[in-house]
């Protein structure tokens, strides 16, 4: 009798698109605690390690504010800015746009609040694995599938295997691109093994949770837009 | 493992059918198509890597002092040759900028970082270390992405692959990509005064014959793959390019438009 893969091996064997790791996993019978155990443990290690990595960029990188001061100085000494200085007006304007612009850039640059990513990090895999894992589920049954919840959100489960590329980030500077793509494949291939369906419909059962997420992205952008509008013409109304 | 992967890139290069087919068959197709592109994509960076190495050993001011010196240069030949740069005053607003970008880029290099006792050029260095080791994932991410176009399309064309043996097969196109070695060698030599111009032009020419076997390769890993002809293998390869050319040109047309409409409600 073979022994029954780690799972270690079976993120492996996911992330190399093996049919026998999702088949594994969906037949399983403590598939949803393996899978809970994977997504954890795969959030803790990507979260460590991106901590550790963001921190040794921050200390090697200059103070942002330093930066912001010596950036302010240059633009001062261009010949735009005293014409444009000697509206009160434009120069409000261009203040407030000039930290708003720095207070964007402290959001991405690197910076010690990068150790929150170490619980962060786990707690997002875990939403968005349920999140997607449900809808997924939904999409499949919805388009004919067999399979149970629990074995749809155990074979997505296995689809976390290629957030293992981003341990790689434990080194400064270093990005890992294409994990979007690789997870995409990777729920396909959850999504048939679990659902047993055609690949079209598999297809079609793991771009519904994303199209639903863009879709609910964009209304959520118009609200906020109108809504941010709306207070921009109140202001200027009060004006 | 070695000698296996020398005889896969051989038969890759050779267009020998029994190469790509047993390739496709392997239950380690994948894994050997990811090793290979990870040690490719390395090597196409190693040279350009050297030279980051030895640039963050310089000190930033001479570095940017020679990017701007070649700045200039190049912008002194555009400002003889284009007309549009003869009006005095929109020299000097590009001057006044793009000088003081450097004169920016000069005092932030001076700054100490937020740990002061390191040293700079240590953090230059893990920067270009870095970027070396970002190489693989970059050429990883545009495959991948590009193959799952392609799969589709090749499913659309009567194609029977797997997901996976998909991926397997078309990771093969990275193997001519072993010459980008030189062609980074090239373009080190390339700097050279003079002379470096000669150089350049073949560093050009060797990225493009990489770039015509690569595509032939990953033409005929697309037809192995899905059991269909060669032909058929064209088209789902070039289609997503074409799509995708004709969604930038829809795109840039409609920007132009919006612009135009814009512009016009403005004055």
């Amino acid at each position: 009798m073979e022994a029954k893969p780690n799972l270690f091996q079976m993120a492996f064997g996911a992330f190399l698109l093996r049919e026998d790791a999702y088949a594994g996993m969906r037949d399983d019978a403590q598939r949803i605690k393996r899978a809970l155990i994977l997504v954890v443990i795969v959030g803790l290690l990507v979260g460590v390690t991106g901590a550790v990595g963001r921190l040794v960029e921050w200390a090697f990188a200059p103070p942002m504010d330093k930066m912001q001061e010596v950036v302010l100085g240059h633009l001062m000494k261009m010949s735009w800015y005293p014409e444009m200085s000697r509206n009160p007006k434009a120069l409000a304007t261009f203040q407030q746009q000039y930290n708003l612009g720095w207070q964007i850039a402290r959001v991405f640059a690197p910076s010690p609040s990068a150790l929150v990513g170490i619980i962060t990090t786990p707690l997002s895999l875990l939403i968005v694995w349920l999140i997607y894992g449900l809808l997924a589920h939904l999409a499949a049954r919805m388009l004919g599938g067999q399979g149970s919840a629990g074995q749809t959100l155990a074979c997505t489960a296995l689809a976390v295997a290629p957030q293992l590329l981003n341990v790689v980030m434990i080194l400064p500077h270093v990005t890992a691109a294409g994990v979007g793509t690789w997870t995409l494949a990777c729920n396909f291939m959850a999504i048939r093994s679990a659902h047993g369906l055609s690949g079209w419909r598999a297809l079609a059962a793991t771009l519904l949770p994303l199209a639903l997420a863009i879709l609910v992205g964009v209304l959520f952008a118009c609200v906020g837009l109108a809504a941010g509008g709306a207070a921009l013409s109140q202001m200027g109304g009060a004006r | 493992m070695i000698s296996e992967m020398v005889a896969l890139a051989r038969g890759v290069l050779t267009f020998d059918s029994a190469t790509f087919a047993a390739h496709v068959e392997s239950r380690d197709a994948l894994k050997r198509g990811l090793l290979l592109m990870v040690v490719v994509a390395l090597l196409a960076g190693l040279f350009p890597f050297f030279s980051s190495i030895v640039s963050s050993f310089r000190s930033p001011e001479a570095e940017i002092a020679t990017a701007q010196r070649e700045f200039e240069q190049r912008m002194a030949q555009q400002m003889q040759s284009n007309p549009a740069w003869q009006n005095p005053q929109i020299r000097r607003m590009f001057q006044d900028i793009f000088g003081g970008m450097f004169e920016i880029g000069r005092d932030i290099a001076q700054l100490k970082p937020n740990v002061s006792f390191l040293p700079s050029w240590l953090g230059r260095l893990l920067q270009a270390f870095g970027r070396w080791l970002s190489t693989p994932f970059v050429w990883l991410g545009a495959w991948a992405w590009y193959a799952l176009w392609v799969m589709l399309f090749a499913k659309l064309l009567g194609g029977r692959a797997t997901l996976g043996r998909m991926l397997a097969a078309t990771s093969l196109f990275v193997v001519p990509h072993v010459l980008d070695l030189f062609t980074g060698l090239l373009d080190l030599v390339g700097r050279i005064p003079t002379v470096g111009v000669c150089f350049g032009g073949l560093s050009g020419l060797i990225g493009f014959v990489a770039g015509v076997w690569g595509i032939a390769i990953y033409v005929k890993a697309t037809a192995t793959a899905n059991e269909f002809s060669l032909v058929k293998a064209t088209f789902a390869t070039i289609l997503p390019a074409l799509l995708n050319l004709l969604l930038v040109i829809a795109l840039a047309i409609v920007a132009v438009i919006g612009i135009a409409i814009a512009a016009s409600g403005w004055s």
